[in-house]
């Protein structure tokens, strides 16, 4: 049974993840109307920033400790995984300041590859539109998960087993609670980040030029450079989503594999679902939508799925409890998405007007502008 | 040396890429979308196939014909008599035409009334994709499900492979024409044809051609557009179904996993839909072209260049072949190979050019 701390950690954690990867998909597919069917693979940049240059890295640093030179280290961190990961996992857990500077590396690295693969990403995205991007974009993560599954020097020689990840907030002592706050403080400034830029020039050009490209062109905007930017940016944030995922402790565990992060389920169906349900476009919309979904569906089923099913008496129609319980999660995820297309295409909170100024300031402009019309009237009437 | 086997087994493949990229052609075509779910309505065939063959076999009482059992590649090979096969054959388009349908009415058409977007409807099918992979995860975990197959077929319900069972037609010592084979040929080729009669020489196809090309003019000359719609669905549903009956005899050696909840449609998705748009996804024919040439340059491509580099790991990265041709397709070519080579006149160029005429203007 998962205590009542673990489980508020676990869905903070969970909420947090899918917070950061739910922006990252509305810059694109929200803001600029690029359908980025292929979220997985900028998701999983992060995940490969972190179980294999970071440990690479923490390899290279502790290698006096394990008694072998820095290049056989980094090279072990692939042939033998999980033997070295366990040594470098304790000396880890005695240098903090090794361990904070690979946090801010994999951070650093996961937005500028994220951003990388976001720009090569974009070259489709500028020549192709709607529906055949959407195609192109999901070939090319699936292509991306065949070629990583399979390469052992990215991810491992066993695709479902993977890469055990280095324990970056050992050195805290209660990595769960750290891991949490620290994912929780970077979803907090993603969401900062998202309110500001919704309606910063830039973002308002992205929704100019997704809503009428004609018009933005003929108003002397670069559309190949908006639809760029919002590709890099949003793939970024991806990556970023995908280090948070790695860091989390509760929801990745000690390992991470090539199939999971690839995973189309899981880190592009559920953001899509995310997004449509809270409103595309719609920043506040997305953070109601993680919280609620991430809170009162996904968390608990993930965490207690084998006790639903137990409880259920599925088991006496013949099904497999286990079983049951992940066909529990795809359905709820698919009914629910079906469920807001039908009857509420708009998503929970629509997409908000924007103000170039604050609400206030313009009721105030309003009011002195009627004053002014009221004192002209009163002037030519006397 | 041709290997046999190998050619076999990749036509085979071949021949199910056509026919999953056929039904997404055909949807595109009509209801402007690309269907997600469409290689998991095979699977969906699949499974009521193998389900309703065992249910048959037990019942009936047949024993495979162990006379006729032959030993290939040190695989037993026990063909069942024919009724068990066109069973199966028929309740895979049963199933197919099913679980299409189903799509169709109670999803997408809601939809299109409310006036969705493209992206919204691509949601959709990713999102019956998902409910479709759940029902059969119920399904082939499912105590009697699990017995019936074992009892009937003895196929594992969660990794089914009847290659074992194949109708191994031609033997002569080491060299064997499987069934499977023969089966993929015929089926694509009567398709072919059928769909062609269908679509040129019948009132219906030029029915289905005026939907296609406009859709409102068509419904002011009498046109129900509708119905014109269902029915490209019915014909997608039924090659999704002919598909996953194919699967099940593809050898486990050969390009697909054994059929379970999730696979060969999660591995295949890109392969089908990269058939799909190299023949351009707004002709049927060139679809059935796009799904061989998928298949073939996927398998002999990767092998050839295992063969080249001394690599032989490199059989596993078939699909990132596949992924590439998408990619220059839509790049070079969005209209599909075959609308390339007749824009740039390549066949006349090369008819000219065999004829002798290549300095004339």
């Amino acid at each position: 049974m998962v205590n009542v701390v673990s489980l508020a950690e676990i869905i903070v954690s969970f909420i947090a993840i899918y917070y950061i990867l739910t922006v990252a998909l509305n810059i694109k597919a929200g803001m600029t109307g690029i359908p980025d069917f292929g979220h997985a693979m900028f998701f999983a940049i992060g995940g490969i920033v972190v179980a294999n240059f970071a440990a690479r890295i923490a390899a290279a640093f502790v290698a006096s400790q394990l008694g072998v030179s820095p290049g056989e280290a980094m090279h072990l961190v692939i042939a033998e995984n999980t033997a070295i990961m366990v040594k470098i996992n304790e000396a880890l857990a005695t240098r903090p300041l090794l361990s904070i500077m690979l946090i801010i590396f994999s951070i650093v690295v996961a937005l500028l590859l994220g951003g990388l693969l976001g720009w090569i990403a974009s070259y489709p995205a500028l020549r192709l539109r709607g529906d055949y991007l959407a195609i192109m974009l999901l070939t090319a993560s699936e292509g991306l998960r065949i070629f990583v599954m399979y390469t052992k020097s990215i991810m491992g020689s066993t695709p479902t087993v993977g890469l055990t990840t280095p324990a970056l907030f050992a050195f805290t002592g209660d990595a769960g609670l750290w891991s949490t706050v620290f994912v929780a403080s970077l979803a907090v400034i993603v969401y900062l980040f998202a309110e500001r830029f919704h309606n910063s020039p830039s973002g308002r050009l992205f929704r100019a030029v997704r809503d009428d490209e004609d018009s933005a062109e003929a108003v002397g905007k670069n559309i190949a450079k908006v639809r760029r930017d919002a590709m890099i940016i949003g793939s970024a944030i991806a990556a970023l989503a995908g280090v948070a995922y790695s860091f989390s402790t509760w929801i990745a565990g000690s390992s991470i594999a090539a199939q999971s992060i690839f995973d189309r389920v899981l880190w592009t169906f559920w953001p899509w679902a995310l997004m449509i349900l809270g409103g595309m476009s719609s920043n506040r919309g997305i953070t109601l939508a993680t919280i609620v979904v991430g809170a009162l569906i996904v968390g608990p089923i993930r965490i207690y799925k084998n006790q639903i099913a137990a409880a259920l008496p599925v088991d006496k129609l013949g099904f497999d409890p286990g079983n049951f319980a992940s066909a529990l999660e795809f359905t709820l995820v698919a009914l629910l998405i079906l469920l807001v297309l039908l009857f509420r295409p708009k998503g929970v909170i629509p997409e908000p007007p924007s103000y170039t100024l604050k609400p206030s300031e313009l009721k105030e402009l309003v009011k002195e502008a009627g004053e002014q019309l009221e004192l002209s009237e009163e002037g030519q009437q006397s | 040396m041709v290997d046999l086997n190998l050619l076999m087994s990749t036509t085979i493949y071949g021949s199910v890429l056509a026919l999953l990229a056929l039904g997404i052609t055909i949807i595109y075509m009509t209801t402007k979308v690309f269907n997600f779910a469409h290689p998991r309505l095979s699977l969906v065939g699949a499974y009521l196939a193998a389900t309703a063959m065992a249910v048959y076999v037990q019942h009936a009482g047949i024993k495979p014909n162990f006379e006729g059992s032959q030993v290939l590649g040190g695989q037993l090979i026990v063909p069942y008599p024919a009724s068990v096969y066109i069973i199966g054959f028929l309740v895979a388009m049963v199933g197919g035409v099913l679980a299409a349908m189903f799509e169709y009415y109670v999803i997408l058409k809601p939809l299109l009334k409310r006036g969705a977007d493209f992206l919204k409807l691509m949601i959709a099918t990713l999102a019956y994709d998902f409910l479709l992979m759940a029902v059969l995860l119920l399904y082939n975990t499912h105590v009697w499900i699990k017995k019936t197959l074992k009892d009937g077929l003895n196929l594992i319900a969660t990794k089914m492979d009847f290659s074992a069972y194949d109708f191994a037609l031609i033997t002569q010592g080491q060299t064997y024409i499987s069934g499977g084979f023969i089966l993929a040929v015929a089926v694509t080729v009567v398709l072919a044809l059928s769909l062609y009669i269908l679509l040129f020489r019948t009132t219906l196809g030029i029915k289905m051609r005026a939907s296609v090309e406009n859709p409102p003019l068509a419904e002011v000359l009498g046109v129900n557009v509708e119905r014109i719609y269902a029915i490209s669905w019915i014909i997608s549903g039924l090659t999704a179904g002919i598909a996953g009956f194919l699967m099940l005899l593809e050898p486990s050696s050969g390009s697909l996993k054994p059929i379970s909840a999730t696979s060969p449609a999660d591995e295949i998705v890109v392969s089908a839909f990269a058939g799909s748009i190299v023949g351009g996804v707004n002709s049927i024919f060139g679809s059935i072209f796009g799904g061989f040439f998928i298949g073939y340059v996927e398998t002999y491509v990767t092998n050839w260049l295992a063969l080249l580099l001394g690599m032989k790991e490199l059989f596993k990265y078939s699909r990132v072949v596949s992924m590439f041709i998408v990619g220059l397709t839509l790049m070079f070519a969005p209209q599909g190979v075959i609308a390339l080579l007749r824009e740039k006149k390549v066949v006349d160029r090369i008819l000219g050019f065999v004829k002798g005429r290549r300095g004339e203007k």
